[in-house]
């Protein structure tokens, strides 16, 4: 720049006027800071921090989202609970009074044998009853076809003259004794049924394994992703460990197919079932039966009980993944709690450091007024003496 | 013997010295009326003492000479040209960076979200009402798909809005050159020149034309700031002894090399119309030329139009008519050149400037030429203007930064709509790519209701035909009117409660990597110098929104800054100038003073030379 020799009044005043408004600005910028509470208006004041500031609220929005599936997910599996544990009475009742002793010596005459089969058939149809809980509008142990009501009682075999000996499960359809049967399935017009390669039959264990491994993941916030096949596209399949399964297949809990060994029953033979409830309706049959035996029925008194034993062990596991939620959803409110921290970090700032701020640029404003009406000093104009 | 001086010569110098101390206190006193002025320049009489005159050969050599007395030679403007120059060219750096500034102020107030609910709560909400929907309770109930939908007309909502907002700043953006910027400038051409006249005839009446100077000035500082422009005077010779100022105004293009465009030549501008010729059909169907003269303004502005790849021109209209004529070669002797064959003559164009005005292409498409200057048959866009508030207007509404093809220096306008295009784009097509996929219906249509897709025949892969932009994207008639929803699960039936289909979507939005290509006027895809397509953004699409706000962020933050540097600087030239032109009273004041002793001094001359010559005329009686 030149040297400045001379200072003209024009100069002096529109430095001071440029001085003047920029002070004046640095007071508007702390003022604003002290009533909104904020650090910046606008993202050019800080980008950085209105980067990381849109970053912390979208965590913040798919936390509280993992929040709420959580904690509809505790009141989802509560009522599957709640269902399990109804059918666990329903078979603690049958265990404790229908047992092999309780059978036995007197009570093994017809009528009383007539009154239990009327009592466990009865029974019976409170596990089915229980089975189709629903919650809301949905039916909790429906897998991922929960609009429907998934069991159902059919009628099973018949005796030489035609008559029902006992009620069968159903699962979506699907007679649950086949579930495990290596035989070749049939579709709805008779057709037998094979695999895309046209030779392998497919059998009905094959199409149960398909109800059986429903899934309906949710994400409660562990990283939720699909499955990358080799050329690391995408496919269908949720990782398991990366999201929590509300899905449950309600014939897992109670049983499924037959365990291989027969009884018989009014001169026909049948295959033990592994589902509680037709092994009532078995037992129940036996009871009935005018060539009752004790070896009969322990056969499937024996596969009830280890049912039964299944079962509990099933209730406990259900326990435990509410006990997982429960972790979970407190997890997640801790880090909804860090993420309201840092973002009030980040965008906020802190009371006292605005008014110190704003006090300050006060200050500063004042002192650039008070220079400026000694600025616009006199000249030599005033101290010209009159003639 | 000495020289006996002419008796009343005495009193032409006491006379001169009351007279220029006079007109010396008159200057002091208009210095001092217009202290505050703007524009205005100190003005100082030119004093000069007058030599002897009258030597002859019978001058002795005792004889004394005394000067005549003082002779105002001049009265002159102080002002430093060169910084005149510096202080141009610093208000053309303002102008470029406060025009690029004011554009990304205005983009900021539509995608700034730190302080408003917009686009990114609204996509927020979709996610959640889709975690909703993914709970087995709420899937395929009519009421969670409700839920998503109203989410997603929402976000539509606010994304419309957004989109007419960017559109309306481009809008205002061109209005503001057509109809303030040009028209500006061609009034302040046209205020230049008829100054120019008026001092021109105002120095030939002998006058100094100070006032009307500081003026132009004024005006031509003011025409500054929109493009970088050069001022030359030269002197002109009217006879008679007369000379006047005359006064070039040019403009110096960026081109390689650059070309200089003469807009004013004494009171010559480019309003003066331009001569051309044209084919006219005559009633009886033959053709003949036809010279008219067009009217002409020194500045055109050329809308935005398909043939320039929608980009705003610049036309201007200068005096760099030149007459081209061949001359034949002639050697240093004289001698005609002749060619290789020795019979024809080397022939030469010669281009004499000759002050017509023609029409010179600063911004817009020209036919390429290339280094022999043969035309190649090609157009290219050319951009040769330099700093100013010009420059920073058309590099807003006509570059896109690395979103063009080639990239550009400037992330205008076109930068945040091709982006915002694409984010819609290509949300928008994922979405309805899951839904299709999954044996659903689009969710997503034009403004008129289509959405064209298929599968490509080698890959077997979806494959969208329609192009979405933030204008034209609605919520499919169907999906309003619940004839369709979203499918949950693949090939969803009426008991279905599976989840998988909206886990996709909900990881479409927030998780997955995408790419967001970005697309022209027409919705073709702009690839790169590689062939490859140019990649808005690559990343899910949040983050892909929020690029917008954090690159105008960045932008807005620099140019902030070097506004304040360049203006910083403005002001120190300005100090300089001051220094150097501005009214300092107390100086002022001692001229007053200065003079006021000054003119008492010459009426006591005068008074004593009266005596003197009192005694002397009494002497004889």
């Amino acid at each position: 720049m030149a040297v400045m020799t001379r200072i003209t009044t024009g100069m002096i005043q529109r430095n001071y006027q440029n001085n003047l408004t920029s002070t004046l600005g640095g007071l508007e910028a702390t003022r604003k800071q002290v009533e909104t509470g904020r650090r910046f208006e606008h993202s050019y004041e800080d980008p950085t921090a209105s980067a990381k500031a849109a970053i912390l609220e979208k965590r913040y929005s798919r936390v509280q989202d993992y929040i709420s599936n959580a904690e509809n997910a505790m009141s989802w599996q509560m009522t599957q609970e709640e269902a399990a544990m109804a059918v666990e009475s329903y078979a603690e009742t049958i265990n404790k009074n229908y047992s092999i002793a309780a059978v036995n010596g007197t009570n093994a005459a017809p009528n009383i044998r007539a009154t239990y089969a009327t009592a466990i058939e009865s029974l019976q149809e409170s596990m089915v009853s229980a089975l189709n809980a629903k919650y809301g509008e949905t039916f909790v142990l429906a897998g991922n076809e929960g609009k429907e009501p998934p069991f159902a009682l059919a009628d099973g075999p018949t005796d030489a003259d035609g008559n029902v000996m006992y009620k069968v499960l159903t699962y979506r359809g699907m007679p649950v004794d086949d579930m495990n049967g290596t035989e070749q399935a049939v579709d709805e017009n008779g057709n037998p049924m094979f695999q895309a390669d046209g030779t392998t039959p497919i059998t009905k264990a094959d199409l149960a394994a398909e109800l059986l491994n429903e899934h309906s993941y949710i994400d409660l916030g562990f990283g939720m992703e699909f499955i990358k096949d080799a050329n690391g596209d995408a496919t269908d399949e949720i990782a398991p460990a990366s999201a929590f399964d509300m899905a449950l297949p309600g014939v897992k809990i109670i049983g499924y197919g037959t365990n291989g060994e027969t009884v018989t029953i009014n001169g026909q033979d049948v295959e033990v079932s592994n589902n509680l409830v037709n092994l009532a309706g078995q037992m129940a049959a036996i009871l009935r039966d005018e060539n009752y035996t004790k070896e009969e029925y322990t056969k499937c008194w024996n596969q009830f009980e280890q049912g039964y034993s299944d079962l509990m062990d099933s209730v406990s596991a259900l326990g435990t993944k509410y006990n997982l939620l429960e972790t979970t959803l407190d997890r997640l409110e801790t880090e909804k709690l860090d993420i309201e921290t840092q973002f009030d970090a980040t965008v906020n700032i802190d009371p006292a450091e605005a008014i110190m701020n704003y006090s300050w640029a006060d200050y500063a404003y004042n002192s650039a007024l008070k220079v400026g009406t000694s600025i616009i000093s006199p000249s030599l104009l005033d101290f010209v003496q009159g003639r | 013997m000495a020289m006996v001086r002419s008796t009343f010569a005495g009193f032409t110098t006491a006379q001169l010295a009351l007279a220029a101390s006079q007109r010396s206190i008159d200057a002091a006193g208009q210095n001092i009326s217009n202290v505050n002025t703007e524009g205005y320049t100190r003005q100082r009489i030119d004093l000069a003492s007058i030599s002897p005159t009258g030597f002859s050969y019978a001058m002795m050599q005792n004889s004394i000479l005394v000067g005549q007395g003082v002779q105002m030679t001049d009265i002159i403007q102080i002002r430093d040209p060169f910084l005149d120059v510096q202080y141009r060219n610093q208000l053309a750096k303002v102008g470029t960076i406060d025009a690029q500034n004011s554009t990304l102020t205005d983009i900021g107030g539509i995608f700034d979200e730190v302080d408003k609910t917009a686009v990114y709560a609204a996509l927020n909400d979709v996610v959640k009402q889709l975690n909703t929907m993914a709970n087995p309770d709420s899937s395929n109930q009519g009421s969670s798909d409700t839920l998503v939908r109203s989410a997603m007309e929402t976000l539509l909502n606010v994304i419309h809005e957004n989109a007419a907002a960017l559109d309306g700043v481009y809008q205002d953006k061109l209005a503001k050159l057509e109809e303030t910027d040009i028209a500006t400038m061609n009034e302040i051409v046209k205020s230049i020149a008829a100054l120019n006249e008026s001092i021109k005839n105002t120095q030939i009446l002998g006058g100094a034309a100070l006032e009307l100077q500081d003026q132009r000035n004024a005006l031509i500082d003011e025409l500054a700031t929109y493009l970088p422009i050069n001022v030359t005077y030269r002197d002109l010779n009217l006879g008679a002894g007369i000379v006047v100022d005359v006064m070039e105004l040019s403009f110096t293009d960026t081109a390689d090399p650059p070309n200089k465009h003469i807009l004013i030549n004494d009171g010559k501008t480019g309003f003066d119309g331009r001569e051309e010729t044209k084919e006219v059909t005559n009633a009886d169907g033959s053709t003949s030329t036809q010279t008219i003269t067009v009217e002409t303004t020194p500045f055109e502005y050329e809308a935005p139009s398909e043939e320039n790849g929608w980009r705003a021109g610049l036309k201007i209209n200068c005096l760099d008519g030149v007459d081209i004529t061949t001359t034949e070669v002639k050697d240093a002797d004289g001698k005609i050149v002749y060619e290789d064959d020795g019979v024809t003559p080397k022939t030469e164009t010669v281009r004499t400037p000759n002050g017509e005005v023609t029409q010179y292409t600063i911004i817009g498409m020209v036919d390429e030429v290339d280094a022999t200057g043969v035309p190649t048959g090609q157009q290219v866009f050319r951009d040769d203007l330099g700093d100013g508030v010009l420059r920073g207007t058309y590099d807003s509404v006509n570059k896109s930064g690395s979103l063009d093809n080639p990239p550009t220096d400037f992330r205008g306008i076109g930068f945040y709509q091709k982006a915002y295009d694409s984010f819609v784009n290509t949300l928008a097509n994922e979405l309805n790519r899951i839904n299709i996929e999954a044996k659903g219906k689009p969710l997503f249509t034009t403004l008129d209701d289509k959405y064209d897709y298929g599968t490509d025949p080698d890959t077997g892969e979806f494959v969208s035909n329609t192009v979405f932009t933030a204008g034209n994207i609605k919520i499919s008639n169907e999906w309003m009117n619940g004839n369709i929803s979203i499918k949950t699960v693949y090939d969803m039936e009426d008991e279905d409660t599976g989840n998988t289909n909206v886990l996709k979507m909900i990881n479409a939005i927030s998780t997955d990597t995408l790419e967001f290509q970005v697309r022209d006027k027409d919705g073709n895809v702009i690839t790169g110098a590689d062939g490859k397509p140019i990649l808005a953004f690559k990343g899910n699409c949040f983050d892909a929104y929020n690029n917008l706000q954090t690159t105008q962020a960045i932008d807005q933050k620099a140019t902030d800054s070097i506004l304040e540097t360049r203006t910083n600087v403005l002001n120190d030239i300005a100090n300089s100038k001051d220094s150097v032109s501005g009214v300092w009273m107390d100086e002022e004041v001692m001229d007053l003073m200065q003079f006021s002793h000054s003119y008492n001094a010459a009426a006591q001359l005068m008074t004593t030379l009266d005596e003197l010559l009192v005694t002397l005329l009494s002497m004889k009686r």
